[in-house]
C-alpha cells in the first residue's frame, strides 16, 4: 500500500515538473518573440506601435469642476488627423485614446493603469492637472512611458527633470511673476491673491510672491466650494487694488459673482487656467475687462499662420468642437509630441522617442517655442498678458 | 464690525439655499422616514430644466422657472412611485442606498442630457447690490431669504390648517390607522416626494445663477443642507429653515475669520456639539411613549 503510493506521489510529481518545463520553455519562447524592438521602416512590436500606426494615451477630466479642459482632446485629435491626413508619420497614422478622469487622482490612476496595462499605449500627451498627474506618475515613471505635454505647470513637474516627462506649458513660476509685475506695472500698491489650496495654486502664489509682488491678502480656496462670498467680503474691507486670481473655472467664475454681489470691482487678473470665454455670461459683470497671462496667442481675426492652422484644422477635422484656448493646449501638446516622433532615427522604442525629445531645438509651436535637452525638458518660456474684451482674449499693450 | 456685518448679510443668499434644500429634505422624511440623499442631484434637473426652457425655448426666466419646478414636483412623485415604493417595508438601509444609487443614477442621466460645460441662467432680478449702511446685500438674496420664509410658513399653514395637511401628518403618524380611516398612504407619499423635490429645485434654480450650472453643482450644497436638516432637527420646518440660515452664517464666519478649508469640519463639528447637548436638534420634538 505504502509502495503504491510513494509509485503515485513520484509519477504525479513528474507530471507536475513536465507541465513546468513546457510551461517555462513556452515562456521563454514568448518572451524572445515579443522582445526585438520596432523599426522605423518594418513591423514593429513595442508597445502600442505597429507597422501601420502608432497609439498614444492622455488623461484628462471631462466632467466635473474642470471639464472645459477636456476641449483639449479636440485639439490633440485634430493634429493627429491633420498630421495623417499629410502622410502620417514613419508610415504610420497616429490613434488617441482618450479617457475621463473626472479631475480625480483616483481616477486619473485607474485610467493611467488602463492606458499603460491595457490598452498598451506608446506614449501619453497633453495630460492634465498637477494633482492628477502625481498620481499617474506612479504608473507611468515605472514603466517608462513618455508622457510629451503636461497640461500643468507646477514645480513639481517642470522644477525636476524626469526623464520621461516633457513639459510644454510654461512654469506656474513663469506665470505667477508676468501676473504679479504686470499687477505692479499698473502701479496696484494693495494687491489680493485667491489661490487653489494645492500645488497648482501655491506653485502660481510663489511665481507671484517671486516678481517681487507681496500680496496684501493672500486667502486660499477649496476647489469643490462654491460659496466665495467670505473671500469678497475679505477683499474689499482689505481695500485691494487688484485681485490675483490663481483657480479653475468653477470657482473663478463664483468668485467673480461674489465679488459682483458686494460691489467690489479691483483690477482683476487670472492665469489662462482660469479664464474661459463662457464667463463672459456667466459672470458678466466682472470678467469683461480681466486681464490673463497667456501664452495661446489670441485666435480671433490673427494673421498668425499657426493660428490659422489650427482653426483650419479644427474647422475640418473636429467641425462642431469649439477651436477654444483649450483645445489650442492639446494642439500645441500634439505638435511636440509628433515633431519629437518624426525625429526618432531608427526604431521606434520609447528610449529612442525620448533621445528625438531630447534633440527638439528652437521648435515652433502654436504656443510658443520648444527647446528640450537631456537636462532641460522645461516647456515654452514666454509668455504675455491678454485682456477678456467683447466677446474675445485681445492683446493689451505692455502685455 | 464691517465685515463681520458683510458677512453675515452676505451669508443670506446661501443660508436660503440651505434653508430651502433643507425643507425639501425635511418635507420628504416627515412623511416617507426616507432621507432622500439624490435631493440635491434631483433639484439640479430642476434648475436644467429652466435653462432649456429659457435659453431652448425662449420663454422668460419666470415662467421657465415655474414649469421647472412643476416638472421637478412630477420628478420627485415619480421618484418615490418607482424606486422608494419598491423597497417599502425593508430594513432602512435598503432605503438610504436606493436613494444614493438614485444621487448617481440622476448626476450621470442629468451630465449625458445636458453635458458638463457651466450653463447661464439669469438670475431673478437684476440690478446692482442695494447699500444698507457700510454693507451691501444682493437683491437676488433677498428674494431667497423671503421665498424661504415664505414657503416654511406656507407650509406651516398647510399641515396645520388644510384637509391634505392633515392627511400628511396622518400618515406621518401611523400609516396603517391612516389607512383605515380612508386616506390612501401612496398618494400622501407622492404628493409629498413632488413637493419636496419641488422646494429643493428651487433652491437649485436660484442658487444656479451664482455659481456654475453644472450636473455637479448641488454636491457641495446638499452637504451643507444636510448639516442644516440635521442641526434644525429632522422634521422640523422651522428646524429646515433655521438650520439652513445657521449653517451659511456660521460657514460664512468660519471662512472669514478662520479659513475655508476649515468651514465643513467645524460646521459638523457644530453640529455634533448640539446633537450632544439636543440630541432632537434645535427645533425637533422628543418622542414620548406612554407606558
Amino acid at each position: 500500500m505504502s509502495m503504491r503510493i510513494v509509485q503515485q506521489t513520484r509519477c504525479g510529481l513528474a507530471r507536475h515538473a513536465a507541465v513546468l518545463a513546457v510551461s517555462a520553455a513556452s515562456a521563454l519562447a514568448l518572451a524572445a518573440c515579443g522582445g526585438t524592438s520596432s523599426s522605423a521602416t518594418s513591423g514593429a512590436s513595442a508597445p502600442g506601435v505597429t507597422s501601420t500606426s502608432i497609439l498614444l494615451g492622455q488623461t484628462v477630466p471631462k466632467t466635473g469642476p474642470a471639464a472645459l479642459y477636456g476641449e483639449s482632446t479636440a485639439g490633440v485629435q485634430a493634429y493627429f488627423d491633420y498630421v495623417n491626413a499629410h502622410g502620417g508619420v514613419h508610415g504610420r497614422k497616429l490613434k488617441l485614446i482618450s479617457l475621463n478622469d473626472q479631475y480625480e487622482p483616483p481616477v486619473a490612476l485607474q485610467d493611467t493603469r488602463t492606458l499603460v496595462n491595457t490598452d498598451h499605449v506608446f506614449a501619453e500627451v497633453a495630460v492634465n492637472g498637477t494633482a492628477t498627474t502625481q498620481a499617474d506618475i506612479t504608473v507611468l515613471d515605472p514603466a517608462n512611458v513618455p508622457v510629451v505635454g503636461l497640461q500643468t505647470g507646477a514645480t513639481v513637474f517642470v522644477g525636476t527633470l524626469r526623464n520621461n516627462l516633457y513639459n510644454v506649458w510654461p512654469s506656474y513660476l513663469t506665470e505667477g511673476k508676468l501676473l504679479g509685475s504686470y499687477a505692479q506695472s499698473l502701479h496696484i500698491t494693495k494687491v489680493g491673491v485667491l489661490y487653489q489650496n494645492d500645488d497648482f495654486g501655491t506653485s502660481l502664489l510663489q511665481g507671484v510672491k517671486n516678481s517681487g509682488l507681496t500680496p496684501t491678502l493672500s486667502i486660499p480656496y477649496d476647489p469643490t466650494q462654491t460659496d466665495f462670498s467670505p473671500q469678497a467680503a475679505q477683499f474689499k474691507a482689505a481695500h485691494v487694488g487688484a485681485v490675483i486670481i490663481l483657480a479653475i473655472p468653477g470657482p473663478t467664475t463664483d468668485f467673480l459673482n461674489a465679488l459682483n454681489a458686494v460691489s467690489f470691482k479691483p483690477v482683476r487678473l487670472m492665469s489662462q487656467v482660469s479664464a474661459i470665454p463662457q464667463m463672459f455670461q456667466t459672470a458678466p459683470q466682472e470678467f469683461p475687462g480681466s486681464y490673463i497671462g497667456a501664452f495661446i496667442p489670441p485666435l480671433s481675426g490673427s494673421t498668425n499662420p499657426q493660428v490659422k492652422t489650427f482653426l483650419s484644422a479644427m474647422s475640418t477635422y473636429q467641425p462642431g468642437k469649439p477651436a477654444s484656448a483649450f483645445a489650442a493646449w492639446g494642439w500645441t501638446e500634439a505638435q511636440v509630441a509628433v515633431a519629437g516622433l518624426k525625429a526618432i532615427k531608427g526604431s521606434i522604442t520609447r528610449d529612442s522617442y525620448e533621445a528625438a525629445l531630447n534633440s527638439l531645438h528652437g521648435l515652433q509651436t502654436l504656443g510658443g517655442v520648444i527647446d528640450y535637452s537631456s537636462t532641460d525638458h522645461s516647456g515654452i518660456a514666454h509668455m504675455f498678458m491678454v485682456k477678456a474684451q467683447g466677446g474675445h482674449r485681445v492683446s493689451v499693450a505692455g502685455g | 464690525m464691517t465685515v463681520f456685518l458683510q458677512l453675515v448679510v452676505s451669508a443670506l443668499g446661501f443660508g436660503g439655499i440651505y434653508a430651502l434644500a433643507a425643507l425639501g429634505l425635511t418635507i420628504i422624511f416627515k412623511t416617507s422616514n426616507v432621507v432622500n440623499f439624490a435631493f440635491g442631484a434631483m433639484a439640479t434637473v430642476v434648475a436644467m430644466v429652466a435653462w432649456t426652457a429659457n435659453v431652448s425655448l425662449g420663454l422668460p426666466i419666470a415662467l421657465a422657472w415655474v414649469l421647472a419646478i412643476l416638472g421637478g414636483g412630477a420628478l420627485g412623485a415619480a421618484a418615490e412611485s418607482v424606486f422608494l415604493r419598491r423597497v417599502e417595508g425593508a430594513p432602512p438601509i435598503v432605503g438610504i442606498v436606493m436613494t444614493l444609487g438614485l444621487l448617481l443614477l440622476v448626476e450621470g442621466l442629468t451630465g449625458l442630457a445636458w453635458g458638463y460645460g457651466p450653463k447661464v441662467i439669469p438670475n431673478v432680478f437684476s440690478g446692482p447690490s442695494i447699500a444698507i449702511g457700510p454693507v451691501f446685500v444682493d437683491r437676488n438674496d433677498l428674494f431667497i431669504t423671503g421665498l424661504a420664509l415664505a414657503i416654511a410658513i406656507g407650509l406651516h399653514f398647510f399641515y396645520a390648517r388644510t384637509r391634505l395637511g392633515l392627511a400628511v401628518r396622518a400618515v406621518a403618524e401611523d400609516a396603517e390607522v391612516a389607512s383605515l380611516m380612508g386616506i390612501s398612504r401612496r398618494w400622501v407619499l407622492a404628493v409629498s416626494w413632488a413637493v419636496g423635490v419641488a422646494v429643493t429645485g428651487a433652491a437649485a434654480t436660484l442658487a444656479a445663477p451664482s455659481i456654475s450650472l453644472t450636473p455637479t453643482m448641488m454636491d457641495n450644497i446638499a452637504v451643507f443642507a444636510f448639516a442644516a436638516a440635521v442641526l434644525g432637527g429632522l422634521g422640523s420646518l422651522a428646524g429646515a429653515v433655521a438650520g439652513g440660515f445657521a449653517v451659511g452664517i456660521v460657514a460664512n464666519l468660519i471662512a472669514g475669520y478662520a479659513s475655508t478649508n476649515l468651514q465643513l469640519t467645524l460646521v459638523f463639528a457644530l453640529i455634533v456639539v448640539v446633537l450632544y447637548l439636543r440630541p432632537q436638534g434645535l427645533f425637533g420634538r422628543v418622542a414620548r411613549v406612554r407606558q
